[in-house]
Formats: structure tokens, C-alpha cells, sequence
């Protein structure tokens, strides 16, 4: 099952967690060995970006120390206007201010960051600790929040039907999650990759949720909805996506009804939004939840996992389609947990909503 | 002619939508979203900027990039009718952090269809 060349036998099924757990309290001998595995497993999983980055050069990583990355949070006010990124008006260890926005950006990209760490061992958007930043109160009752491709920006709301974006810590988890795509597969946003793109920030952003919550959300408590704070009172929505029920987060007057096909008999062919990313989305957003409702637990742990190996896998292309994806999602199942209980709940996740697996 | 304009894409994605339409006359033009009940009349001037901007090309193969679209951005579609009927798509304008690949013309048509989409979205809002 382990077929990394040059990884320990001893610490190859060691998740990087445990091995973190060895160098801090391990004796001498047991602490190199770890150290030696993290550094190995660091390169691989950022292999690919160095490789980006530098053009295609490679260049020897440093390796890991035990000590756990620090958090590096920037967070900007435009104070409605469009001038980016605006004032900083809050950095790293810095106190809470008046401004709640602010503060719901900070603790936001605090819980996104931590999750990444804890769950994946990331460390930051190109796991090399990139600082985090974010703007907030940009342009003036502006409904929507994106990822430009160096920050997160957030609009208010417009108070009468959207909420600020800052008031869902799914919405953070979201936008920093494209971030983390846009280092590693960089998945073109049209399409069925662009909806690949859209579902693993909404998968991730829902686990940053569930693994933030206070306790921890298993999957069958957890609400798998996106957006839950967004709407405003009076809207007749309960979120903008569900990824259990896709299709069924709002009907109203102003919004109209959500548009989400929840298998791929009712995709959705248009040439709005980027070929319909937003809408699209639905099809593996609901893949996901079978997985992890299947599966059990803690949804990060086993279904996140197979999600973020997927993410990271070099063999997952830019122009990748569900059928692709949904490949990869069973073979890296079957790589970290074996052909059990795992890869099928994947395979049958599949099936429902109708993604033919295409075989590599 | 006769202008038609999306806004699409955004976090909220179809929640977000916007779209329009700009009939011009003799004298100017006017706006309408039909399903909004939105109508706004151009001045003389802004009708004939927009008309110039929204003009039909001649197609080149080197036409330049239109920006890549950032995730969660929006998506501004336009399509002009001509006085002889005939439909011309103009390529997608998104939200993008890299304008320069845009002509003036394709940036100034960008920055009025945003705008007029912001318009619409509020007039929207307040008349729920």
C-alpha cells in the first residue's frame, strides 16, 4: 500500500499528526526517524507547487521541525470603497477591535488556518505559510465575497437580503480554500472543473464549520448547509447551498428558487457563470455528503482526507471533469485506507448522483 | 441595436443573477429589466458611449484575453441585436484581477454593465 520510494516502513502508514506526536515526546532515534518522515511528506505534498513556482526547478525543502507553523493574519478595510486592500486594521496577535467584521475575518481565517494544520498538516494556502489576508467592507452593500488570487475579499450585505459576508465562518473557509486549489490542482474555473473548483471550497469550507463548532460537529450533526448566516430575516431560505439536498436552500421572490441539480441527470449546460460553477457545484457537493454520512464521524477525518489527497494528487489535472475527479477520489480511498469499507462508500457516493468513474 | 447584459457567477451564484436590456431610440436610450421592473433612461451622451462600446467588432485571431476570471467573481455577459437583426456575443467580461489585456472600449462597456447590474440588483431589493 505504501509505494512512496525513500519513506520509512515504520512511519509510512503514520499520519503526519502522529509522527508530529513522535518528535516532540519521542527519544532520540524515534525523533529523527520522524522528522525524517515529515520532511519527506512535506516535499511530496508541496513538490508540486515548488515545482510551479520555480518553474520547474526543484529545490531541496527545508525540513519540518516539530514546532507547529504561526499563523500570519492580515486583515484590510476599504471602508466601502473599491481600492484594495484598503487600511490594515488588524494584524497577527493583535486585539480584538470594534469593528465585528474585522474581528469575524480574523477569527475566520484563525479557524481555517488551524483546521488545514490540524486535519492535513497545511500550513497556510500554499502550505509554506503564505500570510493570510483579508479585506473587508469592500465597495458599498456588496453582496458577494471572492478570492482574488492573493486575498479574501468580503462585501457588507446589502442588510435586506444578504447578511455580511464575514458572518458565515463556512464562507471564510470557502474563499481560503481556493486559495489552497489554486496551489495545488488549480482546477480551470469553467466547467465541470470550475464546478470541482466551487464544491471543494464549499466541502472544505462546510468541514471548517463542523471542525470549528463548539463541540465538534460529527457528519450526521453537521447542518451541510453553506451560508446558514448569509440570508437575512424575511428571506425564505435557509442558506444558499445544501449539500445533502441540493436544489432545496431558498425559494424567494428576490433570489428565486436554488438552482442546484443534485445528480448528473439534471446538470445544468449554460454558459453563465464561468458554464455554471456555482450551480454544477451540487452534483459532487452531494457526492461528498454521501461519503462522509456513509463513512461516519468526523467528516474530516476519513472522507476530508480522501478529498484532500485527491486535491493534492499530482495526477489531478487543471482540465479535470467529475468523472476524473471522482477516479482519483476511489484510488486515494484505496491508497490510504485500503479496497474496504472507504473506497466503496466513494464508488456508491459516485453512483447516486449518477458520475460514471472513469478508469486513469 | 439593442443591447442584452448578464451578471452572473458571484458566491451566491444564480441567487445573484442580474440581467438587462438597453433599446435605443433617435434620441437616447433606456434600460429594462423586464422580470425586475426596473427602467432607468440614458442621457444622450452615456447612450452613445454605450453604443460605441458595445459596437460589433471586426473578429481577430489575436483577439486579446478577456482576464481570467477570479473564483467567486462575477460574470458579465453581452450580446448586441443590430439594426439588420443580426446577434453578435461578445466575448465574457469577468471580474478580474488583471484588466490589461482589455481594450478601453471593452473596459468602459465592463464598467457600465457592472454598474447598471449593481442598479438593477438594488432596485430589486428595495422592491421586494
Amino acid at each position: 500500500m505504501c509505494n512512496h520510494v525513500g519513506r520509512s516502513n515504520i512511519f509510512c502508514i503514520l499520519p503526519p499528526r502522529v509522527l508530529l506526536n513522535i518528535a516532540q515526546n519521542g527519544n532520540d532515534d524515534q525523533r529523527s526517524f520522524a522528522l525524517r518522515a515529515l520532511s519527506l511528506d512535506h516535499s511530496l505534498r508541496t513538490s508540486r507547487l515548488t515545482f510551479s513556482l520555480l518553474g520547474g526547478l526543484q529545490i531541496a525543502h527545508e525540513p519540518l521541525t516539530a514546532t507547529p507553523p504561526q499563523k500570519q493574519r492580515l486583515i484590510y478595510d476599504t471602508q466601502q470603497s473599491e481600492a484594495l486592500p484598503g487600511n490594515l486594521v488588524r494584524s497577527e496577535g493583535a486585539a480584538a477591535v470594534a469593528d465585528a467584521s474585522v474581528n469575524q475575518a480574523y477569527d475566520g481565517l484563525g479557524f481555517t488556518f488551524d483546521f488545514y494544520y490540524a486535519a492535513y498538516q497545511r500550513n497556510s494556502i500554499d502550505n509554506a505559510g503564505l500570510a493570510l489576508k483579508a479585506t473587508v467592507h469592500y465597495s458599498k452593500k456588496y453582496d458577494n465575497a471572492f478570492w482574488n488570487g492573493q486575498e479574501m475579499i468580503f462585501g457588507d450585505g446589502d442588510g435586506v437580503i444578504f447578511n455580511g459576508f464575514t458572518s458565515s465562518v463556512d464562507v471564510i473557509g470557502h474563499e481560503l480554500t481556493h486559495g489552497v486549489t489554486g496551489s495545488e490542482a488549480n482546477l480551470n474555473y469553467q466547467g465541470q472543473s470550475g464546478a470541482l473548483n466551487e464544491s471543494i471550497s464549499d466541502v472544505f469550507g462546510s468541514l471548517v464549520k463542523q471542525f470549528s463548532a463548539n463541540p465538534k460537529q460529527t457528519a450526521d450533526k453537521a447542518d451541510w448547509l453553506i451560508g446558514d448566516h448569509l440570508l437575512a430575516k424575511g428571506v425564505n431560505g435557509i442558506a444558499l447551498r445544501s449539500m445533502k439536498a441540493p436544489g432545496t436552500a431558498y425559494d424567494d421572490k428576490v433570489l428565486g428558487k436554488d438552482d442546484q441539480p443534485a445528480d448528473m441527470k439534471h446538470y445544468v449546460h449554460t454558459a453563465e457563470d464561468n458554464g455554471g460553477v456555482h450551480t454544477n457545484s451540487g452534483i459532487p457537493n452531494r457526492a461528498f455528503y454521501l461519503v462522509a454520512s456513509n463513512i461516519g464521524g468526523f467528516a474530516w477525518e476519513k472522507a476530508g482526507q480522501i478529498w484532500y489527497d485527491t486535491l493534492t494528487d499530482p495526477r489531478l489535472k487543471r482540465t479535470a471533469d467529475f468523472s476524473t475527479f471522482a477516479n482519483l477520489t476511489v484510488l486515494n480511498a484505496s491508497h490510504r485506507y485500503g479496497a474496504g469499507t472507504e473506497a466503496k462508500a466513494v464508488a456508491d457516493a459516485w453512483n447516486q448522483v449518477g458520475v460514471k468513474i472513469k478508469k486513469a | 441595436m439593442k443591447i442584452h447584459f448578464v451578471r452572473s457567477g458571484g458566491f451566491g451564484g444564480a441567487a445573484t443573477r442580474v440581467e438587462g436590456d438597453v433599446t435605443f431610440d433617435g434620441q437616447g436610450a433606456q434600460v429594462i429589466s423586464e422580470k425586475s421592473g426596473y427602467q432607468r433612461p440614458l442621457a444622450a451622451s452615456e447612450a452613445e458611449m454605450l453604443r460605441c462600446a458595445a459596437e460589433p467588432k471586426p473578429k481577430s485571431k489575436n483577439n486579446p484575453a478577456k482576464g481570467t476570471p477570479m473564483p467567486d467573481g462575477f460574470q458579465y455577459d453581452i450580446s448586441t441585436v443590430t439594426d439588420d437583426g443580426k446577434v453578435h456575443h461578445l466575448p465574457s467580461l469577468p471580474d478580474t484581477a488583471n484588466t490589461s489585456s482589455r481594450t478601453p472600449e471593452d473596459e468602459e462597456l465592463f464598467r457600465w454593465v457592472q454598474q447598471e447590474s449593481g442598479r438593477i440588483w438594488d432596485y430589486k431589493i428595495s422592491h421586494r
